[in-house]
């Protein structure tokens, strides 16, 4: 169990891939990670999470997904969400990482969130 | 002759070593030198690149590479793909895959007879961005095994090449050699998600044996295979098949035989279809619970299981495959390096080596690729952060800072980028 590794915050750039972006224009997904940055830049708490701006989530149809996750403990994604959600996102990933034992508990994510889970994925 | 000095930059340099401090010269599509006293180079009359601190390494190798698997739900859809929209789209798939600091992919398969080496050809012809690539055949199925989507009504329209026979087989082979392809593939085994057990091992011996002898008449010719039963795995080690993929199911007596010939196979057991088919398959229809009936949990159990026990063999696993899929799409081939670790329990140091110094051999050019050392091709990535303390880092575009192939770059560093995380040695 890697209780230390560093809290993986994944966003997809390229959600949403139906809606085309033409030159200088930011997707859904490329816009929430730049609001998620800014929250992380802006929480002290934020030392040990780090964002990751990744391809692709497989959550496709459901655009706007973030993972939660780290070595050794389960993984979270969510789906369904805009910019706005970016303060929560954060908090949430701030909740996971102070499980420190590993373990994972439905509860502690933030009520904002509970209609956005698509799937939680416990360590092997 | 171009020359490009990079200063700045903590080397990995594939040997195992971590990561120090050095000067990287290159000349020509060569390093030139790898210097440990940085400095003592002079910056006249090179082009001078300062890293930041960051990481510089090899780019990145996939075991298993499908250029023409282009995102699609289904294998269907990439039969039924015209062979025009197909060729943009693998020349594309080609593109991210040098894009995300992959300079080598070893080819498991094309949809169509040519596409991979029309596409191969164009990149060493410098008229297309793509790593170095082995050039695949279709796949080589019998009648009803992986692949072959043909109602008995209609005439062929599916993705793989359906033999029945030794001649049959004889034929394909050779038609594929003539195309000019590196690597043949069989299908050797199932895929649950067909109808075909994974387990089970439809293609019989003398159609194997044939594939092997007339692919061996055209030296430099490597042979892959799609191989999830054990007794497909033995069969690749009866025969002497290159590249064992999946081997899901192997059992530890013919693990033990694997590791009897470590040196003649490599084992790719791209995981990322696996897991990614458990839990992140929904939005296509497949819940975690259709996964889990037609099989893949306990596959995914079974090949998490056996890569241990051959990673602890000594036995060569490499990363990559099966990227193209809708749920295991282009530009997410770094997920591997992360299976290996948290799955595998690779150290990070070890991901790193079976995706560089390891993707060489793969590549059949130990003493050209993987490495950075004189003398070695100038394939390279520039790292804003550290892989061995976070190996996700090469999942974000964004961290890989340069891509640099044959001494040329295809992704500049940007001068004015402050490094993020440089690198402490």
């Amino acid at each position: 169990m890697h209780v230390s590794s560093p809290i993986w915050l994944k966003v997809c750039v390229t959600c949403d891939r139906t809606v085309p972006t033409g030159p200088g224009q930011k997707g859904h997904g490329a816009q929430l990670a730049d609001c998620i940055e800014t929250v992380l830049q802006d929480r002290a708490v934020a030392g040990n999470i780090t964002m990751r701006r990744v391809p692709c989530l497989s959550g496709c149809k459901h655009p706007g997904n973030i993972a939660v996750g780290a070595m050794g403990r389960a993984t979270i994604r969510f789906h369904n969400l805009r910019p706005e959600k970016a303060r929560v996102v954060v908090e949430m990933a701030a909740r996971f990482q102070a499980r420190g034992d590993g373990s994972w508990d439905e509860k502690a994510i933030p009520e904002e969130l509970n209609d956005h889970l698509a799937a939680v994925i416990h360590a092997h | 002759m171009t020359t490009t000095l990079f200063t700045n930059v903590n080397v990995f340099d594939g040997s195992g070593e971590h990561p120090y401090a050095a000067d990287v010269l290159v000349e020509g599509n060569r390093i030139a030198e790898v210097d440990r006293n940085p400095g003592s180079i002079g910056h006249e009359p090179h082009r001078v690149v300062d890293g930041g601190g960051a990481l510089l390494m090899s780019g990145l190798c996939d075991a298993h590479t499908h250029f023409s698997w282009v995102d699609q739900p289904s294998l269907d859809a990439i039969g039924m793909m015209p062979v025009e929209e197909h060729t943009l789209a693998a020349a594309n798939s080609a593109r991210m895959y040098l894009d995300m600091g992959y300079t080598m992919c070893v080819g498991a398969a094309t949809a169509k007879p040519r596409l991979d080496v029309v596409i191969r050809n164009a990149i060493n012809a410098g008229t297309l961005p793509g790593p170095r690539y082995l050039a695949a055949s279709s796949e080589i199925a019998t009648i009803g095994g992986l692949g072959d989507l043909n109602p008995s009504h209609i005439a062929a329209y599916t993705f793989v090449d359906v033999i029945t026979g030794p001649m049959e087989m004889r034929r394909s082979v050779r038609r594929f050699l003539k195309e000019g392809v590196d690597n043949i593939k069989l299908n050797l085994s199932g895929e649950n998600i067909t109808g075909m057990e994974a387990e089970r091992t439809p293609m019989a011996d003398d159609e194997v044996l044939e594939a092997v002898t007339e692919a061996r008449r055209k030296p430099g010719t490597r042979i892959c295979a799609h191989a999830r039963s054990d007794e497909s795995v033995l069969q690749c080690l009866k025969f002497g098949i290159d590249f064992i993929y999946h081997a899901s199911y192997a059992s530890d007596e013919t693990i033990a035989k694997i590791a009897a010939a470590k040196d003649k196979h490599f084992v790719a057991p791209g995981v990322a279809w696996l897991y990614q088919t458990c839990y992140n398959a929904s939005d296509w229809g497949i819940t975690p619970e259709v996964a889990r009936g037609m099989g893949y949990f306990r596959e995914l159990d079974a090949c998490i299981s056996g890569i241990k026990k051959m990673k602890a063999a000594g036995i060569r696993v490499l990363p990559g495959g099966d990227y193209g899929f809708a749920w295991t799409p282009h530009g997410t081939y770094a997920k591997d390096l992360e299976y290996f670790v948290d799955l595998f329990g690779f150290t990070p140091m070890e991901a790193l080596l079976s995706a560089t110094t390891q993707g060489g051999e793969a590549m059949a050019r130990p003493h050209d690729l993987g490495r950075i050392a004189k003398g070695y091709l100038a394939d390279m990535i520039i790292v804003d952060g550290d892989p061995l303390a976070d190996i996700t880092v090469l999942q974000d575009r964004n961290c890989i800072a340069a891509v640099m192939k044959d001494g040329q770059f295809f992704r500049e560093l940007d001068p004015a980028r402050a490094m993020k995380t440089a690198m402490v040695t």
